[in-house]
């Protein structure tokens, strides 16, 4: 029988799904996904995560528990790096010892590490770990390993191209794609953003280019992958005449986000012509409130149309 | 004679304005919730319909319960209230550069440039209830809140007061009380501490320009409005009708909406005979248990909402 690998559906899942579901089911396993956010889940997670624990961290082990009894294997890699010379958020490199020692009796996790902090290449000895676990020779994770690349390149491509001719403004969300694609905690903001006739850009969708330019306006590196994609991308969407306003997206207990939403709300100051407003959500967060802030914010480019 | 009518429902105040085709109030009304918006609204129509004898040409709602008070009255336009704030201030006071707006649960700054919206604040949940607040602490003094800002003004020496959360606040002024200080040095230094937590919270990071207008029910409190001058340094407006620009707004917002549409939803004010209540379920058709809420108007359901997915749109 196939064995059955759960990937829990938050954080990186966002980022490298299709990557994983193609390099799983090439090693002849079962993907099990712990599905959409909701209610239950978010509230799981309050109870199991620790206090200090970010809005998505807590997700996450929401999650984990809904797979726990379902899966022979967990699948939580221990991301480190990954850009040369760059780190991720700390929380990511405990999640499987925060989940272990949070949530008992689970399945056994693979818990590979992922550091490219000094060379891309060190993936080729996660991948084959996660093979070692699972049984699989060589050539078989070289090959999964490849169609799992594929398989992400194609989504991104898809990403890019997603286009709609029909709105009649154009909105930039910044944020965590964690947050931005999970509509539970992001209250389907995307979605009502497009019932408003809005067309929706996310750092995901802007080309390796077009990050380059935005990034090129950093006075100094960062070494934080995830905060200066967002530096970079705010930047570039600054930069665009077709975007009417920028709505950066926050979670509630993120370190970093207070810091670079912070440079970055400060540099939006010194623009003129396009809106900018910062959403900070958790796990209380009323839609109500959400939604008189949305309607004010597309009122508000609207009137500037006018 | 035509006329357009507001009504901002909000979590304490429910209020109504009527304006003319020139955008002149001709007519307010201004009531409290009182936890049932429901109940609020019919009234506030009734009344309003005995004081005027125009005919209702455009409604608009805005408000927390601008959905609901939609649905009962029949509006053309269902508003936020930043948005309605912003209308009704640039149309009141022409040139407004900075409304600020303090109301029973919410508060916001919006800022205006050549007449347009260019940035906005609303509190984040902690800064909440700041009318609501003050309600309760001149309740709790045994002072009518009608006094209680006026009473600010007597001060000689404002006491200190942590402003950041209100439940430190009331412990603050109670420990205050109890030391001796008298009541308008304790009601002066929260006047300070409230438009000092609001500076560095709501309007944190906004450019401030005059003119400024003060508005929402909060506005009333004259200490309030004294503590904002002394704090920015600048003139503060506040305007004839500040307690219902919402409303207002909403009626111009009305008037714009029915001009374009070339008619009016408005029920009527025989709307009001109708028995209106409101139902509520846990849907339990997935784990995300949403509170479901059904309108009925007599037996029939005319809206719902609460729903994350469209299995309950259909009425």
């Amino acid at each position: 029988m196939n064995k059955r690998v759960g990937i829990p559906q938050a954080l990186f899942y966002h980022r490298y799904s299709p990557a994983w579901k193609a390099f799983f089911t090439e090693l002849d396993c079962k993907v099990v996904e712990s599905g959409q956010s909701n209610k239950e889940v978010i509230d799981a997670g309050v109870k199991l995560a620790p206090d200090e624990a970010c809005l998505p961290v807590k997700l996450f082990l929401g999650h984990v528990k809904k797979l726990q009894n379902q899966v022979d294997y967990l699948f939580i890699p221990r991301v480190v790096s990954i850009e040369n010379k760059e780190y991720i958020c700390p929380k990511f490199m405990g999640l499987p010892d925060m989940v272990r020692y949070s949530i008992n009796d689970l399945p056994p996790i693979i818990d590979t590490t992922i550091d490219l902090k000094t060379k891309k290449s060190n993936l080729v000895k996660s991948v084959l770990e996660v093979g070692e676990v699972l049984d699989k020779g060589y050539w078989q994770v070289s090959k999964a390993c490849w169609k799992g690349w594929r398989a992400l390149k194609k989504h991104r491509e898809r990403l890019r191209e997603a286009k709609d001719d029909d709105a009649q403004y154009k909105i930039a969300i910044l944020g965590h794609e964690y947050i931005i694609y999970d509509s539970h905690i992001s209250m389907n903001l995307v979605e009502k953003l497009k019932e408003m006739g809005v067309e929706v850009v996310t750092p995901e969708m802007l080309t390796p280019q077009a990050m380059r330019v935005g990034l090129s306006n950093l006075s100094k590196d960062m070494f934080w992958t995830l905060g200066k994609k967002m530096m970079g991308a705010a930047h570039y969407f600054f930069s665009n005449q077709e975007i009417d306003g920028i709505i950066q997206l926050t979670a509630f207990g993120c370190g970093p986000d207070s810091l670079v939403g912070e440079m970055i709300e400060r540099e939006a100051k010194k623009r003129d012509g396009q809106a900018f407003m910062t959403l900070n959500l958790d796990e209380h967060t009323g839609e109500a409130g959400l939604v008189t802030r949305l309607e004010a914010f597309v009122d508000m480019i609207q009137w500037e149309g006018v | 004679m035509k006329g357009y009518m507001g009504v901002d429902v909000g979590s304490v105040s429910t209020n109504i304005a009527i304006i003319n085709e020139e955008q002149e109030v001709i007519e307010k009304l201004y009531l409290r919730t009182e936890g049932q918006p429901i109940k609020a609204i019919k009234k506030g129509l009734m009344e309003i319909k005995d004081r005027v004898d125009c005919e209702i040409s455009g409604v608009g709602t805005t408000g927390s319960a601008r959905q609901l008070a939609g649905v009962i009255i029949g509006a053309d336009t269902v508003k936020n209230e930043i948005t309605a704030h912003a209308v009704a201030a640039s149309t009141v006071v022409p040139g407004v550069q900075t409304v600020l707006e303090i109301g029973g649960q919410d508060s916001k700054i919006i800022v205006l440039r050549d007449g347009v919206v260019v940035d906005f604040g609303m509190n984040t949940v902690c800064a909440a209830g700041t009318g609501s607040f003050l309600d309760q602490q001149a309740s709790r003094l045994n002072i009518s809140i009608e006094e209680f800002g006026g009473l600010a003004l007597q001060a000689n020496a404002p006491v200190r007061i942590a402003g950041r959360c209100s439940v430190f606040a009331e412990s603050d002024m109670i420990h205050k009380q109890q030391l001796g200080h008298n009541v308008e040095d304790i009601i002066a230094g929260l006047s300070e501490a409230l438009v000092k937590n609001y500076l560095n919270n709501v309007a944190q990071g906004k450019e401030i320009l005059g003119p400024i207008v003060f508005q929402g029910g909060v506005a009333a409190n004259e200490g309030i409005k004294v503590a904002f001058e002394e704090e920015l340094g600048l003139e503060v407006v506040v305007p004839e009708y500040y307690d219902v620009m919402g409303a207002i707004g909403s009626a111009v917002l009305a008037q714009e909406a029915v001009n374009e549409k070339g008619r009016t939803d408005f029920k009527g004010f025989n709307t009001t005979d109708f028995n209106y209540h409101a139902s509520s379920f846990e849907c339990e058709g997935c784990p995300n248990s949403c509170e479901v809420i059904n309108i009925h108007q007599g037996d029939e359901v005319i809206a719902r909402w609460g729903s994350k997915c469209p299995k309950w749109e259909a009425v």
